[in-house]
């Protein structure tokens, strides 16, 4: 346990129960859940002590109470009397009031000088459900769930695999919260890993309650508008990133992963393309790729051409869109800014609102606000089209946390084609493609396999090649091992 | 497979790296220039200065095969002492910090000339350097990284040029040499201008991971595409414009591409000016990086540029703000221009020489 309680507490199990007990009473303040029950076991009394909380009683009745009383007659040490599969000898109290918080009931009887920890924990699970911020059409609909144990045994019976390490730590000073580090042993690069290990070794929060809180710790650049690391609710995806020689870190009491490190492309690419057909799955990642770009720079270049550039549009189209900006009290910025920060309303909105009110709010939103305000004649009906394109394209992203900062990124956009027109976007996406280029998660380039090019990494990008046409491993992560067998077999004589 | 912590570049890098240094902000007018010394066979001269280039690389190679681990600034105190080096090296500093004044003042030109009339000229200035202070602050590997990426844009660049082979009359390029050599020649002079910045070879080639001929090779073939680039650009402007509209085009490219509209763009000529800023941003980069690493080669204590990028940048910004109007800034990047010919041309070949004669080399740590 960790280093404070062993200084208040490091005092030796007691050779009397009754004393134990009120030691670890006086331990955790006369919490209320602290349970214990009397036992006598071969003519020494003894005691059962248990925070009801989190354990399990029946199991304590099943395998610790259960069988001390039908050995009862028998000399046999306590070691073989009890039929739970873990069972540790505890010499001090603090060390047997960590096993408690774990879970675990403590057996002292008088006249020893120890006291043991039997796991009664209860396991509080829910079935796995598909997650549903990354639904998929095909394939596992599988999620993790909220218990460690349970996450770690999803990605076990995918990954049948000797290779296969779990590393487990304890975050926070003060929630003490267990932390798992799943990594394929022959595939992970050696120095990533370390590096892993030392930045969550120096680490120090009071509370951990999700990777996802911890992912501000363990980045490089946390002002970065783009996500360091990949947030997963999948098994398979996590599987599929473990394979790729990437580390993931799950945490009790949350159903993400975290997995790191990661490159750009990560968060665009979804299970479903691999489960489709080779043409679809490729056709959808461009489609995904496109509306990343539209989502970040349709608004803006709206406003270039309404403020500065009016002369690119052909002449049949001058007409519609001159037509529609007449009478239009406000420049294309403010417009642009009104429709965008509705948009982001109505979506706050309706996140956390329960479903049927959620509806509700999106149609007053959309429908309502939409069409109101274009008769109203306070914003154009063009920019009306090309806000609710950006905002449907923003949601394309497969990701949560790539929509967000795509969304994010119109803004400095917007500001800037409002100012230089084409000019101050181009020089936007300069700073933006520069800012990735220099970005890097855990020492591994971010935009691989753009920046720097690798070409064998390109078959999985914007495209996706056959699967038996992609031998070689993403590089992004500098595995240990570069091949990947993916071959048709029965194609060779 | 290994994290990489030092601050290398592999040779394909420097490939891209040198030809985003090469093609810069006078592509735009470079055809009109060679056109008003050559005639209609400037094209013949750019593939001359593409070969003298190759000669003086090779030169270049020559120098920087005895010093592998060093860039210009380290032979210049190796070779000719501390003392008259630092001032050598002052000279490379300024002469580096000019031409990015000179990239900066033409680039604000000519967006005035093309795009946003009434934008502030020292506003485009500004953010410009601010992009190029952005870049450059880090290893060199992320720049690397930039350059390689944005060469997708000179495909975009060359397509839309190519479109005008619909346009054009072959007879143009006819009688070939009608004028005779001299005039080749001087069209040459000019195309070298536009081929400044093969001289990052001295500044980058020690970050490059690789043997000295596969550098050598990176160069080459840096310069054989440029070479090709910018002839084809010649051909192409000499078989759509013909002798005597060409004379009133000084941005030729331009010109020829607004001529063209689709259906759903109408003035491509802004789509072109939009990827032509990546091309001046990535030059103003390289000779900004230049001027950087040339002030940290004064400092012993410090390993890495970065701290510097802002001392070579405020020059370069103050600079460029000096020339006002067309003909200000068209004299002061002639000025620029020649004096490519001390620090290109014969400054190298004189170190080169003196190393020679010294038997002057790097140690080699074995």
């Amino acid at each position: 346990m960790k280093d404070h309680q062993c200084k208040n507490n490091s005092k030796p199990v007691n050779r009397v129960a009754d004393d134990n007990l009120r030691v670890i009473q006086s331990i955790l303040h006369e919490t209320s859940d602290l349970k214990s029950r009397r036992i006598t076991y071969q003519e020494s009394a003894g005691m059962i002590i248990y925070l009801e909380s989190i354990a399990d009683t029946e199991k304590i009745q099943q395998s610790v109470i259960e069988p001390l009383n039908r050995a009862m007659d028998k000399a046999q040490p306590v070691e073989q009397v009890i039929t739970n599969t873990e069972l540790s000898l505890i010499e001090e109290l603090h060390k047997g009031v960590g096993k408690l918080l774990n879970g675990s009931c403590l057996l002292t009887l008088d006249g020893m000088s120890s006291m043991y920890a039997v796991n009664v924990t209860n396991q509080l699970t829910r079935t796995p459900e598909e997650p549903s911020n990354e639904k998929v059409v095909r394939g596992s609909h599988e999620g993790f769930v909220d218990s460690l144990t349970q996450n770690l045994g999803l990605i076990r019976k995918r990954l049948e695999n000797e290779n296969l390490v779990i590393k487990q730590y304890v975050m926070g000073q003060t929630s003490n919260t267990k932390l798992a580090v799943v990594y394929m042993d022959d595939l992970v690069n050696k120095e990533v890993l370390a590096e892993i290990f030392r930045r969550i070794e120096g680490i120090s929060v009071d509370m951990a309650f999700s990777p996802g809180y911890l992912e501000e710790f363990l980045e490089n650049k946390t002002l970065s508008p783009f996500p360091q690391m990949l947030p997963t609710e999948r098994p398979d995806r996590t599987m599929a990133h473990l394979l790729d020689g990437r580390v993931a870190v799950l945490s009790e009491g949350s159903a993400t992963a975290l997995i790191l490190p990661v490159t750009f492309l990560s968060f665009f690419q979804s299970p479903d393309d691999f489960n489709s057909r080779v043409l679809s799955g490729s056709f959808f990642r461009m489609l995904r790729m496109v509306s990343f770009l539209v989502a970040m720079t349709l608004p803006a270049v709206y406003i270039a051409i309404i403020g500065f550039h009016f002369e690119i549009l052909p002449n049949e189209l001058i007409l519609p869109v001159k037509a529609s900006l007449e009478g239009i009290p406000f420049p294309p910025i403010i417009e642009a800014f009104v429709m965008v920060f509705t948009i982001e309303l109505i979506r706050e909105a309706g996140v956390r609102l329960p479903t049927p009110i959620g509806q509700t709010i999106g149609i007053v939103g959309g429908l309502v606000i939409g069409d109101a305000v274009v008769s109203a004649g306070f914003i154009s009906n063009v920019m009306v089209i090309v806000i609710a394109v950006t905002a449907v394209a923003s949601y394309t992203v497969p990701t949560y946390e790539m929509g967000s900062s795509i969304r994010i990124l119109t803004f400095p956009l917007m500001i800037a084609a409002s100012l230089l027109g084409f000019l101050g976007i181009v020089m936007g996406l300069i700073v933006i493609l520069l800012h990735l280029c220099k970005l890097e998660s855990l020492g591994t380039p971010y935009f691989s396999p753009f920046a720097p090019l690798n070409v064998s990494g390109l078959k999985d990008a914007v495209i996706r090649f056959p699967l038996w046409k992609m031998n070689s491993r993403a590089m992004d992560a500098l595995p240990q091992n570069r091949r990947q067998h993916n071959s048709k077999g029965w194609k060779r004589k | 497979m290994k994290l990489k912590k030092e601050d290398t570049i592999t040779s394909f890098q420097f490939i891209f790296l040198i030809i985003q240094a090469q093609v810069g902000v006078g592509i735009l007018s470079m055809p009109f220039s060679i056109y008003t010394e050559a005639g209609h066979d400037g094209w013949i001269s750019v593939l001359i200065g593409g070969c003298v280039v190759q000669v003086l690389l090779i030169l270049f190679w020559i120098l920087m095969k005895r010093f592998p681990s060093m860039t210009l600034y380290e032979i210049l105190d190796t070779t000719t002492g501390i003392f008259i080096g630092s001032i050598i090296k002052g000279l490379y500093f300024i002469y580096f910090v000019l031409v990015g004044s000179s990239i900066l003042s033409l680039f604000a030109e000519m967006i005035n000339i093309w795009i946003l009339p009434l934008t502030p000229r020292w506003l485009l200035i500004v953010l410009m350097a601010g992009i190029g202070i952005y870049a450059v602050r880090g290893p060199v590997k992320f720049l690397a990284r930039f350059y390689v990426f944005v060469s997708f844009m000179l495909i975009i660049f060359v397509l839309l040029v190519i479109y005008s082979f619909f346009e054009v009359d072959y007879l143009n390029i006819l009688p070939i040499g009608q004028k005779g050599i001299m005039p080749i020649i001087n069209g040459t002079e000019k195309a070298l201008f536009s081929m400044l910045g093969f001289e990052m070879y001295f500044i980058v080639a020690p970050y490059v991971n690789s043997t000295s001929i596969k550098k050598l090779k990176s160069a080459s073939i840096s310069n054989a595409v440029v070479t090709i680039f910018y002839s084809f650009l010649t051909l192409i402007c000499i078989l759509f414009f013909g002798l005597n509209e060409f004379k009133l085009v000084p941005e030729p490219l331009l010109y020829m591409i607004k001529s063209f509209s689709f259906k759903v763009l109408e003035r491509i000529d802004l789509l072109f000016l939009s990827l032509w800023i990546v091309s001046v941003a990535t030059s103003y980069m390289a000779y900004l990086f230049a001027a950087s690493r040339g002030l940290m080669s004064y400092s012993k204590k410090n390993k890495e540029h970065t701290p510097f990028v802002l001392y070579a940048a405020i020059p370069s910004v103050l600079i460029s703000l000096i020339p006002e109007g067309v003909y200000k800034i068209g004299e002061f990047t002639t000025f620029v221009t020649y004096l490519s010919y001390i620090f290109v041309f014969g400054l190298p070949v004189m170190l080169l020489l003196l190393s020679l004669l010294t038997h002057r080399k790097e140690k080699q740590q074995s």
